[in-house]
């Protein structure tokens, strides 16, 4: 199984850069996840991989092996895309069967593995069926059983839960993430949701206008953003942010955010930092709402003004003077409007990034 | 948490040198070329490039001789009444036909389009007149409307809408209008097929949303309908456009071109004084200046309509 | 598609009456050419015209069939058009194909804009030096005079109808077919020749209405009844003693039922195909 290294990859679609000096190395068996906007160049991306697409400039190796002008037909890779691209004219079978026609296996050995993938997809009851006779989810599993029946060592999937609604969303991907660890194979997912991001992926790669801006494991992503896209981008709902000035008050630094203040004692933060302009950064899901005002962390006191409730979690916008912070708490709640809230959060949970960049300069420990 | 992970990502990929520029050559552009190269053979290069070289020869058809004249025979066309009357008429024509087909072939497609009994028949019968063949429907015209004996001057005065014979063909307004009649009736079929086969890429579902936002039948067509057979129906009248302005063969059949040159279109005048008269040089001029303004009108249709449908895609 | 909605009383009447009008006015010369071919001789231009044939005959049928070479006229020209519609297509699909999936200099307004711009010439300025090139060629008076130039005459179309066709078929289904490990060949033949048949089809039939009573090419090209086509057989019934209705008509008679068979059977699959957005 190999590791699939692109090394500078630049592309130019009629004089448009879509990709620029672009490298990343995917090791084998592990699960990428390449995340960030519609048109930052994903797609191009995982086709230059799969060699629909021939990158301008720079090279694709496969361990090894420089692979950048092979055609795809050649490539131990298969795809599934966003609109399945199933063959209208064909049956569900013959869908599945193409890559083993492809290999020119004998009929038997065909129906044999067509059989094995359709069961474990749970799909071989519409082996005969029209591909305009299947329900949307049903078009997603044979678009993924076709990718699995090749049999390649890597797999690209792009943006596949983008057309699924909401519930059929989270089924699939529960039901995904199962299969990608059974099957063991290198795993390369778009996905212009962070959810996707955060509950499959083992790296994330955040991808937007051509370049790669963070690579890293799941985690470090997450808990280290480089910059405030980053951690705007990588998390639902969207980390909270506010302009703040860090002024020097007596001996000791503060956050001065306006509408509230925060004393910044040494060893707060991981690394010092000198007064001047910057951004603040708390994540919805590290705020905790208060009846009653509560003596650790921070505690800023505010009006709520709106809760919005996804799936069995709330997101509380509260009024805090010039800025509306959102919490994101489990469990159902109502609008409490009669008396004042306060939000706690740990200074721990606490980033700084600069004013003028967006660049990460520090978070709490 | 280790912080050496915070750092800006880059190059992480050690990979040997610098790897050589990947020149990847894929061939099948090259699949145009059979139809260009045909095209380039039997139409461009001899007939278009004999005309062009013609057009700037003066020809004796009793010494059968030429010799070069230059910009002559443009000059004199420009200044000729004869060409300029027929790049009138044919322009009229072709105006009032394309705009009377498109009218009347958008009525009838949307019309078509609804869900009634017998839908199957009519559209069957509405285009039928796109089977028959030109220079016999200029003979049937031609009777339709023969001098003393016309069926149509018959109906006509039994429905009450003229009272007399109209000698039709005698007349030179009313020649055009017999001349334009027949190609409305031949080519609003072809229209119709185009437009309906335009509409029936709507999705159901879109007239249900105006439907629900209420909208009436008349905002429907114009927000809904027309921007979605904006491209069917622009490459018909295109195709339309083109054939109109070299309209020959309605011509040829029913009234070559009379009375007194009211019905002769570009077309006809090129034969004529090629033909008939043997003026070569004038003849090639005159289509070279045809060429030019269909040229003209398609770029402009193209860059305009076509390219907007590149970009929506 | 067809709307769901409900009509008024009032509207279905005025789409009866409005059908009825538009169908009336189209079968009246088809009506009266099928009358003019079979009506008797002296009744052919009277005044009040007779709507219904007091009494028929045979005469022009049996005429040219005997006099005009019909059989000939007829078969020149069904395999004419047939054999001009194929060459167009298959000059003008793989065309359309390159000029769909692939980017290269030229293409838009070089290549394409070409292409269409050689349907811009009047037809009878291509005739002379069509002329002198097929006599150079051998070519005069034979049918596969005509079908070059009849092929030349569709292919713009072909190639614009069918690059816009072929538009409409997702890369990806390709793509996906490629990555199953078939070659781009076995690509273009496995998917993008089946998903556009329904446009290949459809542009056949729209070939052969737009060369099916080509006039002036067939005048001059050919020169002998085995190698003319219907027009001209009509064309040459008017002469000095006269134009011949009974025989023009039944030409006209002859000449639109192949035509007419592939409206009737067809016309739904002639819509389909050419409805550009079939696979959305």
């Amino acid at each position: 199984m190999p590791e699939v290294i692109l090394d500078r990859i630049s592309k130019t679609i009629q004089k448009k850069k879509i990709l620029d000096d672009v490298s990343l190395k995917i090791d084998e068996g592990s699960f990428v996840c390449l995340l960030g906007p519609a048109g930052g160049g994903k797609t191009t991306l995982l086709k230059i991989i799969a060699g629909l697409e021939v990158p301008s400039a720079g090279a694709v190796y496969f361990g090894p092996e420089n692979v950048t002008g092979l055609e795809p037909y050649k490539r131990d890779v298969s795809m599934v895309f966003q609109d399945f691209a199933l063959y209208p004219h064909m049956s569900v079978f013959k869908n599945l069967a193409s890559p083993l026609t492809a290999k020119k296996l004998s009929k038997p050995e065909i129906e044999r593995k067509v059989g094995e993938v359709a069961r474990f997809l749970k799909i071989d009851r519409f082996l005969d069926r029209k591909i305009n006779q299947l329900s949307g989810g049903e078009m997603q599993r044979v678009a993924i059983g076709r990718a699995l029946t090749k049999e390649a060592q890597i797999v690209l999937f792009d943006e596949i839960f983008v057309n699924l609604d909401y519930k059929l969303r989270e089924e699939m991907r529960v039901e995904f993430k199962a299969l990608v660890d059974e099957l063991n194979i290198t795993t390369i997912f778009s996905s212009p949701d962070p959810e996707d991001a955060l509950s499959l992926a083992d790296k994330i790669a955040v991808v937007r206008e051509g370049q790669i801006l963070q690579y890293g494991p799941r985690d470090a992503v997450y808990q280290y953003p480089v910059d405030v896209f980053t951690a705007q981008y990588c998390g639902y709902p969207e980390m909270n942010l506010v302009d703040c000035t860090v002024v020097k008050n007596g001996g000791e630094l503060q956050i001065d955010a306006e509408s509230f203040q925060i004393p910044l004692p040494r060893e707060t933060l991981a690394r010092e930092i000198t007064p001047g302009s910057y951004i603040l950064g708390v994540r919805p899901e590290q705020i905790r709402i208060m009846e009653e005002r509560q003596e650790n962390g921070v505690v800023i006191p505010g009006q709520m003004v709106l809760t919005e409730v996804i799936g069995s979690d709330t997101i509380v916008h509260i009024d805090v003077g010039r800025h509306t912070i959102q919490s994101f708490v489990p469990g159902i709640y109502r609008t409490i409007t009669d008396k004042p809230v306060y939000l706690n959060f740990d200074t721990k949970a606490m980033y700084l990034f600069e004013r003028e960049t967006g660049a990460f300069v520090a978070r709490g420990t | 948490m280790d912080l050496s992970n915070v750092t800006r990502y880059q190059s992480a990929v050690a990979v040997e040198a610098a790897a050589p520029p990947v020149v990847i050559k894929r061939r099948g552009y090259l699949l145009i070329w059979p139809a260009f190269l045909y095209l380039l053979a039997f139409l461009i290069v001899y007939p278009f490039g004999y005309n062009v070289y013609q057009s700037f020869f003066e020809y004796s058809m009793l010494t059968d001789t030429s010799w070069f004249a230059g910009l002559k025979n443009y000059v004199g066309l420009f200044t000729s009444p004869e060409y300029l009357n027929s790049v009138w008429v044919g322009s009229l024509i072709a105006f009032f036909c394309l705009a009377i087909e498109t009218l009347l072939g958008l009525s009838i497609a949307l019309v078509l389009n609804q869900n009634f009994k017998g839908k199957v028949l009519a559209r069957i019968l509405l285009i039928l007149p796109l089977g028959t063949i030109p220079v016999i429907n200029g003979y049937m015209f031609n009777i339709l409307f023969f001098p003393n004996a016309s069926v149509v001057d018959h109906i006509l005065n039994i429905l009450g809408i003229i009272n007399g014979p109209m000698n039709w063909l005698q007349d030179p307004i009313k020649a055009r209008i017999v001349i334009i009649a027949m190609d409305v009736w031949q080519w609003t079929s072809f229209m119709i097929i185009m437009i309906l086969a335009g509409l029936s890429a709507i999705p159901e579902s879109f007239y249900e949303l105006a439907k629900l936002d209420n909208m009436s039948t008349w905002k429907t067509f114009w927000r809904i309908t027309l921007p979605k057979i904006k491209f069917p129906l622009a490459l018909a009248m295109l195709i339309r456009a083109m054939d109109l302005l070299k309209f020959f063969d309605g011509v040829y059949a029913l009234t070559k071109g009379g009375p007194q040159s009211a019905t002769e279109t570009v077309s006809f005048y090129i034969y004529r004084i090629g033909f008939k008269a043997f003026n070569v040089g004038y003849a090639s001029a005159g289509s070279i200046i045809v060429w030019a303004i269909i040229w003209v009108m398609s770029f402009i249709v193209i860059s305009k309509v076509f390219a907007a449908k590149e970009k929506a895609v | 598609m067809q709307r769901v909605q409900r009509e008024s009383r009032a509207y279905k009447l005025f789409r009866i009456v409005f059908l009825l009008f538009f169908i009336a006015v189209f079968l009246l010369p088809i009506w009266w050419m099928i009358k003019t071919s079979i009506i008797l001789r002296v009744d052919t231009v009277v005044y009040p015209p007779q709507y219904i044939p007091k009494g028929i005959e045979f005469d022009g049928y049996i005429r040219i069939w005997k006099d005009q070479g019909l059989p000939f006229l007829y078969f020149n020209t069904i395999r004419i058009n047939i054999l001009a519609a194929l060459l167009a297509l298959l000059l003008g699909v793989p065309a359309a194909y390159a000029a769909s999936r692939y980017d290269f200099w030229g293409k838009e307004g070089g290549f394409m804009f070409t292409i269409l711009s050689t349907r811009f010439l009047p037809p009878a300025t291509a005739l002379v030096p069509l002329y002198f090139l097929y006599r150079w060629l051998g070519l005069v008076d034979s049918i596969w005079g005509l079908v070059i130039a009849y092929a030349g005459l569709n292919l713009p179309i072909v190639v614009w109808v069918m690059r816009s066709f072929i538009d409409e078929i997702p890369r990806a289904m390709e793509e996906s077919y490629m990555l199953d490990g078939h070659s781009r060949v076995a690509a273009f033949f496995k998917i993008i020749m089946p998903l556009s048949a329904p446009g290949i089809a459809a542009m056949f039939m729209i070939c052969n209405f737009l060369t099916w009573g080509e006039f002036l090419l067939s005048a001059v090209l050919t020169t002998t009844v085995p190698h003319q086509t219907l027009p001209i057989g009509a064309a040459q019934l008017e002469g000095d003693i006269g134009i011949l209705w009974q025989q023009i008509a039944a030409i006209g008679v002859l000449g639109a039922i192949p035509i007419t068979l592939i409206i009737v059977f067809f016309q739904r699959y002639l819509v389909r195909g050419f409805s550009f957005g079939i696979l959305k």
